[in-house]
């Protein structure tokens, strides 16, 4: 592999007595779609907290593109994109005065036509540009979240349950723009649930129960795997009572 | 980056037809105060430019008489009408609008609005301090409430700091975001305020007036900038846009409403001041000075300084020596009570600023009514430019009598005096004080609304650094 975008070293996190994520070591390339699998609590979340900065590790460190987030935190964040479960927008401002907001801050001016360059290689259709984002659906309000990575040249992705939610069309098509991003040289890290799609869009899976990465399978091995019944036997695993 | 979240936020405020219809109210609340104002005080100088001249005419035409008889016959001086009077009525309605100046008295400030006023005026008086005070906060409140809590229960907040916006930037941007959509409104009507004072008001009033409009202006932006900030450390901290909303409801009606009476009855207790009863009695023993006494000490000090051992041989008219020295010996009596009696006001006044440090209303409203010229240490001024007005005129009148009537023991009814002594003596010419000295009485004040800001500049990036990011 050539050099990570997203590197986790041992990366370990407490929450008072709790271990939410244990010496985590994880490694995502340029093209790569990584789909972090693990039920709820497991640090999936956490994991995406720390690339993001939001938490500071206890042990380990999270690299983005070879920078340390806690010591490089502006640098890192203009490499990431991130897409939370539910892309929040202010309603009253429209789709384009949106992405125009949120790049503005991430210190990219943009005009007129490259806002809406943006939105529809995202795919929101051009009748939605001009309209309040009050009225958009989720798979919409994602697409504006994906139009702002693309403007940013988001060297990795960080997605926390971005079909959650999404009806099965706007998921497939969510998947197939998450692997453009990815084809393009993005790397992508994504915490989910959802199987199904992950067997569409992933290069690499991993199992994290109780914040310890159990398993990881990639390339032909993906395909083959009943990704249902390893997840459920690590959670099954994790769960039986401890015995003699 | 703070220059692109303060255009966001005033964008979506100007998008909000909540804004349009609350910032209209205020905005016709406080226009229309200050054309009542405006009308109030024109009405108000017009009078007391008629009656000071009439009173002039009084004063001159005033048929020959003996002059201590003038002195009794009295003149009055009348407060200036300043055009901040339109902004800001302070204690006018208490301290009088003129004082009656005559020999052997000082008397206290005549005819005070509040004397007429309906029961209605108890409600209190749309004011444009008023509004500023109480409305224009509310409208603060209003627009920023929602500012950080409302950006967590929506959930833009986790993906606005993921793009590497600095907390401190996020905060500089709201309290900006805030500040425009309201200086769209303020700007306007203070300009209209200044033109209309530029306009109407005589010259030497409005020169004296802009660099007290300046100095409220800045007082008010101090002000408002308080409760921006307040409103953006609540919203950080609060669990919910809600609960934010009724914490600083609570704040503003506290700060508002309970404060003032809070602080009034502190004040009296901590400053007793002067009653009412105690400033009765400290008159009739003014007025109870024995005469006899008086003519004893005078006769024997005359007849003692001349070597002669009858009053019929001085040189002077005793009953006129007597009356000069009795008037300073009053005057200085009077001036001793009318001072134990302004300086609990002072006091009760300075008790109730130091109130400021938990409700900033409590400092602004003095410095209020400091800048309009309508506060007790104004009305103070001026009684005692009038005092010394009164007193010099009266002298003035006792020393030609000691200058011009019939040397001896006995009142020399014969001697009367005209015209040209009357118009000898000028007119109360009363010079209103600087701004600088009407600021200088408010150092507390001043101090504690400094220190408002300095605090919620600490305070707000500190909570915002420490806020949670997503709702509770």
């Amino acid at each position: 592999m050539s050099n990570p975008i997203l590197e986790a070293r041992g990366l370990t996190k407490r929450f008072d007595a709790t271990l939410a994520l244990d010496a985590l070591d994880l490694a995502i390339g340029p093209g790569e779609v990584y789909a972090l699998l693990g039920p709820n609590g497991a640090g999936k979340t956490t994991t995406i907290n720390l690339f993001l900065g939001f938490l500071a590790p206890d042990g380990g460190a999270a690299l983005v593109d070879g920078l340390d987030v806690q010591a490089e935190a502006l640098e890192t964040k203009r490499r990431l994109a991130y897409l939370p479960e539910q892309v929040a927008l202010y309603p009253s401002l429209t789709g384009a005065e949106n992405l125009g907001y949120f790049a503005a801050l991430a210190g990219i001016a943009l005009k007129d036509a490259e806002r809406a360059d943006f939105l529809d290689r995202a795919g929101l259709q051009r009748e939605a540009h001009d309209r309040r984002a009050g009225t958009y659906s989720k798979g919409m309000r994602q697409k504006v979240g994906v139009a702002l990575a693309l403007a940013k040249g988001a060297k990795a992705l960080l997605l926390d349950e971005p079909t959650s939610g999404l009806d099965p069309s706007a998921s497939v098509e969510f998947s197939g723009l998450v692997r453009r991003l990815a084809d393009d040289g993005a790397a992508v890290l994504m915490a989910t649930h959802d199987l199904f799609r992950v067997k569409d869009t992933a290069s690499r899976v991993g199992v994290l129960v109780d914040g310890q990465l159990r398993e990881e399978i990639a390339g032909e091995a993906l395909q083959s795997t009943d990704l249902e019944a390893l997840y459920l036997g690590h959670v099954r695993e994790a769960e039986a009572p401890v015995t003699a | 980056m703070t220059l692109a979240i303060a255009k966001k936020e005033a964008a979506e405020t100007l998008r909000d037809g909540r804004f349009w219809w609350t910032t209209a109210i205020v905005l016709i609340l406080l226009i229309g105060a200050l054309a009542t104002g405006w009308v109030h005080t024109e009405r108000l100088t017009a009078q007391h430019t008629e009656a000071a001249e009439a009173e002039r005419g009084v004063w001159t035409g005033q048929e020959e008489k003996n002059p201590h008889s003038a002195a009794h016959f009295g003149t009055y001086a009348f407060k200036p009408v300043t055009p901040l009077l339109a902004v800001d009525r302070g204690l006018t309605a208490y301290t009088g609008v003129a004082l009656f100046m005559e020999g052997h008295a000082i008397q206290d400030a005549r005819y005070r609005p509040a004397e007429d006023a309906s029961a209605a005026a108890r409600l209190g008086e749309l004011t444009a301090a008023a509004v500023l005070q109480w409305l224009v906060p509310l409208l603060i409140v209003l627009l920023t409430f929602g500012a950080f809590a409302g950006e967590r229960e929506r959930g833009t907040l986790r993906p606005l700091l993921s793009l590497g916006v600095s907390r401190q930037a996020l905060a500089a941007g709201k309290a900006l975001g805030a500040a425009a959509p309201l200086a769209l409104v303020l700007i306007p009507a203070a300009i209209l305020g200044a033109a209309a004072m530029a306009l109407f008001a005589p010259p030497e009033t409005a020169a004296w007036s802009l660099p007290r409009v300046a100095l409220l202006a800045l007082v008010y932006l101090a002000y408002f900038a308080v409760f921006v900030g307040v409103s953006l450390l609540v919203s950080a901290l609060a669990r919910s846009p809600r609960s934010a909303l009724l914490i600083l409801l609570g704040f503003w009606f506290a700060n508002g409403f309970i404060a003032p009476r809070l602080a009034a009855d502190v004040s009296e207790r901590v400053h007793p001041g002067l009653t009412a009863e105690a400033f009765a009695e400290g008159k009739a023993e003014v007025d109870a000075m024995s005469w006899e006494d008086r003519t004893v000490r005078v006769t024997e000090r005359l007849l003692a300084e001349e070597g002669v051992s009858t009053l019929d041989s001085i040189s002077v008219n005793m009953p006129a020596v007597r009356l000069y020295e009795g008037e300073q010996e009053e005057t200085e009596m009077y001036r001793a009570l009318f001072e134990r009696l302004a300086d609990g006001f002072e006091g009760q006044s300075r008790v109730a600023q130091a109130g400021g440090v938990i409700a900033p209303l409590l400092a602004v409203a003095p410095l209020s009514t400091a800048l309009t010229g309508t506060d007790y240490r104004h009305h103070r001024h001026f009684a005692e430019a009038a005092e010394t007005y009164r007193y010099g005129y009266v002298q003035t009148l006792n020393q030609n009598l000691i200058d011009h009537a019939a040397p001896g023991g006995s009142w020399d009814r014969e001697y009367v005096v005209g015209e040209e002594v009357w118009a000898g003596i000028p007119p109360f010419d009363y010079e209103a004080p600087s701004a600088g000295w009407a600021l200088g009485g408010h150092g507390l004040a001043l101090a504690f609304l400094g220190l408002w800001l300095v605090g919620l500049v600490l305070a707000v990036p500190a909570a915002v650094t420490r806020m949670p990011l997503d709702p509770r």
